[in-house]
């Protein structure tokens, strides 16, 4: 089981095959949308540029000086004043939500789980190798403002206990040394989610399926088609260039859908073999690549059209029916037909 | 692959918040990570919602882009975080059986076509982060620390990465070849 060589330069080759030459129009479409839609960027705060920083800290040192001076002859111990607003809340606005969401901080924290317990669960194994001691968490309700902005979850999504319909109570712990922080469940601490520095935190592979946040039904195996047949699709589909086969199937446990007034593939495939014992099913989509694509398989470019594909007897024999009408576009016995 | 020529006053002008010039970098990288996040992805779909994922957190966040010489690399960072949470939140499965040359189809070619196909399968059997390692070294030709810089590891991470993908290609593959009875053993091919 060595790689060789001829290996390296076979995934090479495949890798360059497979890679599409252009991204399509839409993804720039719908970036610029969107940042279109937020407000204008955070530009890069002035006191972290070299000669600023030097300045400031020269003028941090002077006042720390004359201050200490002014304690000492007033012969007064400073007081102390709890942190319990947020460092930089623009930060969150712009970066966590897209726009998407309205924060609404308490200065008082009355939520339902105590700060140090949020404290503990912020700095706890998972995020302590990579970030430093929290500040002070904050309490605040999240309203999201602009559905269309919301995410990774919507409120819908989250359960009742977390939040009511359209507000979250959240607590909010911030890294300000690593410009992250970490939104929080205010009932429980559960972490819905944050900012690293790079990437906004939803499920991490060990939530995934523990975690109630993490167990929604997204998180399934890829279910693939038998050897045998997507072998003969990809034959089938160099009979037809000019076609790009894509399947989408629905969960296994609830099956394939198929149109409610078209015709059962299942029973299409009946007719074709006697007695079939039904193994899989998938359904799927036919995309016609260029402007000219015979009738009967797809019309016009870029047309998507639903196709069913039945697998019966252990995979000898298969079927792919346009669900919608009954026809036989092709099986096992006429694996090309226009 | 000829990296795309990324202007760098384009870099400074978006890091401190021009729009313009942010949407001409994104102009100019936009092929290259639809590439990139098509090979690890497999789904043309998720692909797309990767790249604009990608971009719209480049445009968030590149105020806080400190050197800006790096662009390549945290724009890189940032879509392979963006596959994985599309890879991680996929709502369904599918298998592509992607566009073929248009020439006649010959007894070799219907060889080469199972060949492919197998390469697909034995792709896709690969996990999210093996698919990237693989996609850097072989695609882009990045060397390790770079690829250890947009994948956020240590570079022995990353020859650990590599080694372990390959060994998990190559053995799908001969157990492919074992269960289809295809005589290609001696190479992927």
């Amino acid at each position: 089981m060595t790689w060789t060589a001829r290996d390296d330069a076979a995934i090479r080759a495949w890798l360059h095959d497979a890679a599409p030459d252009r991204a399509p129009a839409s993804v720039l479409d719908a970036t610029f949308a969107r940042t279109r839609a937020l407000p204008a960027v955070r530009t890069r705060a002035r006191w972290r540029e070299p000669r600023v920083a030097l300045l400031l800290a020269a003028a941090l040192a002077l006042a720390v000086i004359l201050g200490g001076a002014v304690v000492i002859a007033l012969s007064r111990p400073p007081e102390s004043v709890p942190v319990t607003t947020l460092a930089q809340p623009r930060f969150l606005g712009d970066f966590l939500w897209s726009g998407g969401y309205e924060l609404e901080v308490d200065v008082a924290p009355t939520g339902a789980v105590p700060g140090e317990a949020v404290r503990a669960t912020a700095a706890g194994e998972l995020m302590a190798p990579y970030l430093g001691p929290p500040d002070a968490p904050v309490f605040g309700r999240l309203r999201c403002i602009a559905p269309a902005l919301c995410g990774p979850y919507t409120l819908a999504d989250l359960p009742a206990d977390v939040g009511t319909a359209d507000v979250w109570s959240v607590w909010i712990v911030e890294y300000p040394q690593e410009e992250a922080f970490r939104i929080l469940s205010a009932w429980d601490g559960r972490m819905i989610t944050g900012w690293d520095g790079d990437d906004l935190q939803s499920c991490s592979e060990d939530e995934i399926g523990t975690e109630p946040l993490c167990t929604a039904d997204t998180f399934e195996e890829p279910r693939e088609l038998p050897a045998d047949v997507r072998t003969a699709l990809a034959v089938w589909g160099q009979a037809f260039p000019y076609a790009e086969w894509q399947y989408t199937t629905t969960r296994p446990d609830n099956g394939p859908y198929w149109p409610p007034d078209g015709i059962d593939p299942m029973a299409v495939a009946r007719t074709l073999v006697d007695e079939p014992r039904v193994v899989d099913a998938f359904q799927g989509e036919l995309a016609c690549q260029r402007a000219a694509c015979p009738d009967g398989v797809v019309t016009e470019s870029g047309q998507r059209r639903l196709v069913a594909i039945v697998v019966v007897d252990d995979g000898a024999r298969w079927v792919i029916v346009d669900p919608t009408t009954g026809q036989v576009l092709a099986s096992d016995e006429t694996p090309v037909k226009p | 692959v000829a990296r795309d020529v990324v202007d760098r006053s384009d870099v400074l002008e978006a890091r401190a918040g021009d729009e313009a010039a942010f949407e001409r970098l994104a102009a100019d990288v936009v092929d290259r990570l639809y590439r990139i996040a098509v090979l690890i992805l497999r789904d043309g779909h998720q692909a797309e919602d990767a790249v604009q994922e990608t971009l719209v957190r480049a445009w968030t966040g590149i105020a806080k882009l400190r050197e800006p010489e790096r662009f390549d690399a945290w724009l890189h960072r940032l879509l392979v975080h963006a596959c994985a949470d599309q890879s991680r939140g996929r709502r369904r499965f599918e298998a592509v059986v992607r566009v073929l040359p248009a020439d006649p189809l010959a007894v070799d070619d219907v060889a080469g076509v199972a060949e492919r196909d197998a390469m697909e399968r034995g792709f896709r059997r690969l996990s999210a982060e093996h698919r990237a390692v693989i996609v850097f070294h072989y695609y882009l030709d990045l060397p390790l620390h770079e690829i250890a810089e947009a994948l956020s590891l240590p570079e022995g991470t990353v020859k650990s990465r590599l080694h372990h993908a390959r060994q998990e290609l190559r053995a799908g593959l001969e157990a492919d070849a074992r269960g289809t009875g295809a005589t290609s053993a001696g190479g992927v091919r």
